[in-house]
């Protein structure tokens, strides 16, 4: 074994085919992107050099700016929606309860979902006429809104399922991470005499700092890359008060036609997802631990 | 310190992959369908990559069988469903057929693909020089791009004088440019205000003539409860077509189309005041309480099961008034849109027009063949989108027995027998970054964010 880690041939050989896959569907896309960013471009005709006037144009465009505002939001509605009740489960879950199984199941059954029908379910939930939430007010007397009609009200309505959805998900990276965490260090802690609380706050979260790092990553990359719910439950509007960077850079590339901006935007996806990426990395520092 | 230098640029590649399925996929995750196309909104969004796949099986066998003087014709359309019930699916399959008896010596290959797929499509077989012989696509400005990057071939020379006195007058503007004729046309669809007179009459509400009857219809059914108008604002474009006929009773087909087109100002009394019109209305309650949120699927079936009382709408719209599960079959009709005092323009002027057709690659190996394909399904199409209750004909023929013809049709056929003008759907007209601007500007209109003045002359920075 040592003999074949030693090797850097033997890397070379099982990484590099990978490598030319990856490289070629991945890398190359983006390395075009950034070409087409800097042209003004329809798609079919001329394609004129215009340097980075398409982002100095998207500074000025509101609905651009608003776009990246409500990624951002959405981003901290992820960490707080999605981490905290995923780990609150996970730590529930792993300390052998009754049902374990099926309830892990049931939370993760909204990741395995295709987002197309869970999209079209809440459509229905919040349809203004017949929708099932102004149902449930009307109950009460209080008059029903429309939910994704509503400048004002979009957002969250349009940002709940989402977050709902993923929740199983980092509930179960978050679950795996604690069942990695030796059952004996419990054990020790039991007989000092802790109760659950203690455990959770001194051991176990301590001790899956990893893990939730890659939790936190997943959240935040997915946040600001998002694009299906969005798409089918509103497409972004109405007016872009829903707006996330990449409903506008497809309504831009294939509405507009404006392939240059619309490659900017995807340029400006890419360079703010690696952005959070490294400040992750950089404020989230954790310690390799091995038991 | 190698290592870590490693460890880094790996650490770069691993957390480029998950930004990159974006970059990668951003285009395919289409799942819901954005038209800018009212026409093709009723269509059945369901994509088959070769949908004609029993009639293309068949049609290859008969060119093996006969080779030689076989032409091969590939064919790409929007019409993906064979067993569809919109008038121009059925019209699209009818002539698919029949085409095998009438032109024996063409092999057409057809491939359908959903409406909004169908556009992506296209224009990524425009980037990559692969377009098929023929194809279907939207007049005016959608296909102007085409015909400057020379993309389209010129049908002038393959047009005889018995098929230019059969096609009829005005259908071919939307496909002619530089004097030029691209594509013919195979149906006329005009927008007109569709009323439940059921609806009407149980709420002792008259059947508007002028505007100010149209204001006091709304008024009255707003008070009672219903939705005055049906609008599914939510997908843009329905928002255009009441903009769009404000404009031409305001100011006139003539003088809106100039301004489209941009050889007149938007900056006019006449379009501020229709602007202003349109505000209103949506102020009033004319659109009901949930407008912005609500799709055109949603609105179509509110005034399908009798929940509002008007519609203002394509011809499209029949077959789903006069279909068997329409709580409203037999209970409506179509009235001309009122005329609006102190508006230059008249109640024979119209929101609608000629603009689908197929077109031919100008990479075609078989122009003349291509040429006689496209003439041939538009010219079937014309006829039988017409006896399916779709649109009105765009060339002269006998069209037989027509007692089975969908009532509606027969309706606006009637209405729009002296038409003067007709201005185009604005979205098709303009196309791309423009419609969008345009959609985007009458939604900020109907939601109340600018000021006609403001819409104006926003609209009129599309012209400078």
């Amino acid at each position: 074994m040592d003999k074949i880690l030693g090797n850097k041939k033997a890397y070379f050989i099982f990484v590099f085919p990978a490598f030319v896959v990856y490289f070629i569907m991945a890398f190359i896309p983006i390395i075009i992107s950034g070409y087409y960013s800097t042209l003004e471009w329809n798609g079919i005709g001329e394609k004129v050099f215009v340097g980075i006037d398409n982002f100095i144009a998207l500074t000025k465009n509101n609905a651009f700016m608003s776009s990246v505002k409500n990624s951002l939001i959405l981003a901290v509605a992820s960490i707080v929606g999605q981490l905290i009740p995923a780990m609150f489960f996970a730590i529930v879950l792993s300390r052998n309860i009754k049902g374990e199984g099926i309830y892990r199941t049931v939370y993760f059954i909204p990741v395995l979902l295709s987002t197309v029908v869970i999209g079209q379910l809440f459509l229905k939930i919040y349809n203004a006429d017949y929708g099932a939430l102004n149902a449930f007010f009307g109950l009460f007397g209080i008059k029903g809104q429309d939910w994704l009609g509503n400048t004002k009200l979009v957002l969250g309505a349009a940002f709940f399922p989402i977050i709902w959805q993923y929740i199983g998900y980092h509930m179960l990276i978050l679950y795996t991470g604690i069942k990695g965490v030796p059952a004996e260090i419990y054990e020790a802690a039991q007989i000092d005499g802790a109760n659950e609380r203690q455990m959770a706050f001194r051991i176990t979260i301590p001790l899956i700092k990893s893990t939730m790092k890659v939790s936190l990553t997943f959240a935040v990359i997915g946040s600001l890359k998002l694009f299906d719910l969005i798409w089918v439950l509103t497409k972004g509007g109405p007016l872009h008060a829903s707006e996330v960077p990449s409903t506008l850079m497809y309504t831009t590339i294939f509405t507009r036609m404006e392939y240059g901006s619309g490659s900017a935007i995807a340029v400006f996806i890419v360079a703010e997802c690696l952005l959070f990426y490294f400040l992750i990395e950089k404020f989230f520092k954790v310690d390799n631990i091995t038991y | 310190m190698k290592r870590t230098a490693l460890k880094k640029a790996v650490g770069l590649l691993m957390s480029a992959a998950m930004v990159v399925s974006l970059a990668g996929c951003g285009g395919s995750k289409d799942s819901g369908s954005p038209s800018s196309e009212p026409a093709q909104e009723a269509a059945p969004a369901q994509e088959s990559e070769s949908s004609g796949s029993e009639a293309d099986a068949e049609a290859g066998a008969q060119a093996d069988a006969q080779s030689g003087e076989q032409v091969t014709i590939t064919l790409w359309s929007q019409f993906s469903d064979p067993n569809s019930t919109d008038g121009n699916y059925v019209a699209f399959y009818n002539a698919l057929e029949s085409i095998k008896t009438d032109m024996p010596n063409v092999n057409v290959v057809h491939e359908g693909t959903e409406s909004e797929s169908y556009k992506v499509k296209l224009r990524t077989a425009m980037a990559g020089n692969e377009l098929p012989d023929v194809f279907f696509n939207w007049g005016a400005g959608t296909m102007a791009p085409y015909v400057e990057a020379g993309l389209v071939l010129p049908l002038d020379e393959y047009m005889t004088d018995e098929m230019k006195g059969k096609i009829l007058g005005g259908t071919l503007d939307n496909f002619t440019f530089g004097g030029e004729i691209y594509g013919y046309p195979y149906s006329v669809a005009v927008a007109s205000l569709y009323v439940n007179t059921e609806l009407f009459e149980q709420n002792n509400v008259k059947v508007p003539e002028t505007y100010d009857e149209f204001l006091a219809a709304v008024d009255a059914f707003k008070a009672a409860g219903i939705t005055p108008i049906s609008l599914g604002e939510r997908d843009l474009w329905p928002g255009l077509m009441i903009f769009g006929i404000h404009a031409i009773r305001m100011a006139g087909a003539e003088a809106f189309n100039a301004a489209l087109n941009g050889e007149a100002s938007y900056n006019t009394p006449e379009l501020v005041e229709a602007a202003k019109l349109v505000q209103e209305l949506a102020a009033r309650g004319g659109f009901g309480d949930s407008a912005m949120g609500t799709s055109e699927d949603d609105a179509v079936a509110a005034f399908k099961q009798g929940r509002a009382a008007m519609m203002f709408m394509g011809s499209w719209l029949n077959g789903d008034c006069e279909a068997d599960d329409a709580a409203v079959k037999g209970k409506i009709s179509v009235i001309k849109f009122p005329v609006i005092e102190g508006g230059k323009g008249t109640a024979d002027e119209f929101h609608g027009g000629s603009g689908e057709t197929f077109l031919v690659s100008s990479n075609t190996e078989y122009p003349a063949e291509a040429a006689a394909v496209a003439q041939y399904i538009c010219e079937k199409m014309s006829k039988d989108q017409y006896l399916a209750g779709s649109g009105m004909p765009a060339w002269e023929a006998d069209m037989g027995d027509t007692s089975e013809l969908n009532r509606l049709s027969q309706e606006i056929a009637d209405l729009t027998k002296d038409a003067t003008g007709y201005v185009y759907w604005l979205d098709s007209l303009t196309g791309g970054s423009a419609a969008d601007t345009l959609m985007n500007e009458i939604a900020n209109l109907i939601a109340g964010n600018e000021t006609p003045e403001e819409f104006c002359a926003n609209l009129q920075t599309l012209n400078e």
